[in-house]
């Protein structure tokens, strides 16, 4: 297991993807792709399928 | 964000939340040890804040949040075919519906005024939403607010 789902907050740790977002895909380019699993279904959705017909919007988040 | 979902549904505008990591773990939310754990407290997420966009949950491990820059309340919005409109570091619904506005009225106007894309970046602002902001902390259990304000006071 990674540290990606830490137990304890800590500010500066998470402070670090704000720095390197601009290394995230940028605009123009092609979104990356990854198999999700909706919540009220359990059924896999792959994102492709989310973009295929229409525009998506991606909000990305948890409780806070 | 609910509400502007909705009213750009009618226009082939999907929006979705795509429930990550827990940004401030704590007693009442605590951080995912297996996909049960995480199902368990996506639903609690949309209980208790009411989300009525779908919601889909990422993989344990975060992939397609660390594909798409690993940021804790980040929107994006993605064209047909998968090209990417919008990246914004931050959610503001206001600034997103300007922005899909913009997005679908250039898309109408396209072949008639012959535009063209092109790459642009601005620093947008935003209403810090300071007592909401606690208030989720709260929400999530006394550790969060310890534990965000202990380490936004000490030294690097």
């Amino acid at each position: 297991m990674s540290d990606y789902n830490y137990p304890i907050f800590d500010l500066p740790t998470e402070m670090e993807p704000f720095e390197l977002f601009p290394d995230a895909p940028n605009a123009g380019e092609k979104a990356p792709g990854y198999p999700l699993e909706d919540l009220d279904s359990s059924s896999t959705i792959e994102m492709q399928e989310l973009w295929k017909k229409d525009f998506v919007i991606l909000e990305f988040g948890s409780f806070t | 964000m609910d509400k502007m979902a909705e009213e750009f549904a009618d226009r082939a505008v999907n929006s979705v939340f795509i429930y990550t990591r827990e940004a401030h773990p704590a007693e009442n939310t605590r951080h995912h040890r297996s996909m049960d754990e995480k199902r368990s407290n996506a639903r609690a997420f949309r209980k208790a804040l009411n989300v009525r966009r779908p919601i889909l949950l990422d993989s344990l491990e975060g992939d397609a949040h660390r594909a798409f820059g690993m940021l804790p309340n980040m929107t994006w919005i993605i064209g047909r075919g998968g090209v990417i409109h919008y990246k914004a570091a931050w959610t503001d619904a206001s600034h997103i519906a300007q922005a899909i506005n913009k997005i679908l009225k250039n898309q109408e106007d396209r072949i008639e005024k012959g535009l063209t894309p092109f790459y642009c970046e601005t620093l947008s602002w935003r209403v810090r939403d300071g007592e909401g902001f606690d208030r989720g902390l709260e929400r999530n259990g006394p550790q969060a607010t310890e534990d965000f304000y202990r380490t936004a006071k000490a030294p690097k």
